[in-house]
């Protein structure tokens, strides 16, 4: 399968960067290809399976089922340098787990694209088909839940 | 594309570590890497990153890129062929045992007095389910004596289909070996996962060892 073979490697390390280990990071995309080839009609570029990674990750880390594995299986090591920040230095497997009951799907797909794969808003806006508007609006709402969860957690 | 002063993305340095960017945006990550000592340790990191992916299973070549490709079509009814004639050994070995073929070690002419043990763990249900549901993910852990390693198939035998999730493993054995990488199961008959012995396409009679655990559908 070409498409593994070519696109695999850079599946696996977004996938390390989310979800912070190896073993879970594997299965994604392993997963991920065996579901593409049940169904030839689905695109296979890069761009395309970035998003659908994105979700089966999200999946995971909201299944409260996964929460207690995921949490022991954390190396923080696989995020990666952080390029950007400061929200994004804090955004390991716990407040990702949080955040994703907090908010939607959609804010949490941008809320990776920008933190954890470090795109730019137009880049995000051009991958999920959306306005640039409506990314920043997501951001923004991203942000204030982060913040609203570290004064929880604070208090 | 990235805004100025920010990072190239990670999806931006895979495209042009792939060669997939159009002549202007190839044009300006350049212009960004020449100026971006961390841009270029993360492309760095990426070019040298060799980890093996984990092996796809029941792997159709080139399964999206020709989905009609009929070369390959008749190349599956030849290993369907095959696993039907497992599917048939299956049913002969559980038949002469006389065993069932629920979870458990099973002991099986040829090793005498040797156990061998298949135990799956699911991500959603941790280990020894006892169903499954659609998309639910399995890993499989082998326990068997050391005088069985070798070659071993992971089979799957749901109403009238025989499958190979997995592909097969040179088994060192042992206790709880995990086998390498993960499959789900879907479809509304029960799945039975068996091990076997050896990596013939059609397995002979003589197999030496097998042990199955049974998984009723959940949905």
């Amino acid at each position: 399968m070409d498409s593994y073979t070519r696109y695999g490697p850079a599946l696996l390390r977004k996938a390390r960067r989310l979800l912070r280990n190896e073993e879970d990071a594997r299965d994604a995309v392993q997963s991920l290809f065996l579901a593409l080839l049940q169904d030839a009609r689905q695109p296979s570029d890069l761009p395309y399976l970035y998003r659908v990674l994105t979700h089966r990750c999200l999946n995971l880390l909201r299944d409260q089922k996964n929460r207690a594995r995921l949490l022991e299986r954390e190396t923080p090591a696989l995020r990666g340098t952080v390029r950007i920040g400061p929200d994004a230095a804090v955004l390991g497997v716990d407040t990702l787990q949080k955040l994703s009951h907090r908010v939607d799907e959609a804010v949490m797909e941008t809320l990776v694209y920008r933190y954890l794969d470090e795109m730019g808003q137009e880049e995000i806006a051009s991958v999920m088909s959306v306005s640039r508007k409506t990314v920043q609006n997501r951001l923004a709402r991203a942000e204030a839940e982060l913040h609203a969860l570290a004064e929880t957690e604070l208090s | 594309m990235s805004e100025p002063r920010e990072p190239l993305s990670w999806l931006t340095l895979e495209r042009f570590a792939l060669g997939e960017l159009s002549p202007a945006e190839l044009l300006e990550v350049e212009a960004r890497l020449a100026s971006s000592a961390e841009d270029r340790a993360i492309l760095a990191q990426i070019r040298a990153d060799q980890s093996p992916l984990p092996p796809l299973s029941c792997d159709p070549p080139r399964a999206l890129e020709q989905a009609h490709d009929k070369r390959r079509r008749q190349a599956w009814l030849a290993l369907g062929a095959g696993l039907c004639a497992a599917a048939a050994l299956l049913l002969v070995v559980r038949d002469r045992n006389d065993a069932s073929l629920g979870a458990g070690p099973n002991v099986y002419d040829g090793i005498k007095g040797a156990e061998v043990a298949l135990r799956l763990v699911s991500d959603q249900r941790g280990p020894q389910p006892s169903s499954f549901a659609t998309g639910e993910r399995f890993k499989a852990e082998v326990t068997c004596p050391p005088a069985l390693s070798g070659t071993v198939r992971l089979l799957v035998l749901q109403g009238e289909q025989l499958f190979e999730p997995l592909p097969a493993s040179e088994l060192a054995c042992g206790n709880l070996v995990p086998w390498p990488g993960a499959f789900s199961l879907d479809g509304s008959e029960p799945a039975e996962v068996c091990l076997y012995w050896g990596n013939e396409r059609t397995p002979k009679r003589s197999a030496r060892a097998m042990t199955c655990t049974q998984l009723k559908p959940r949905d």
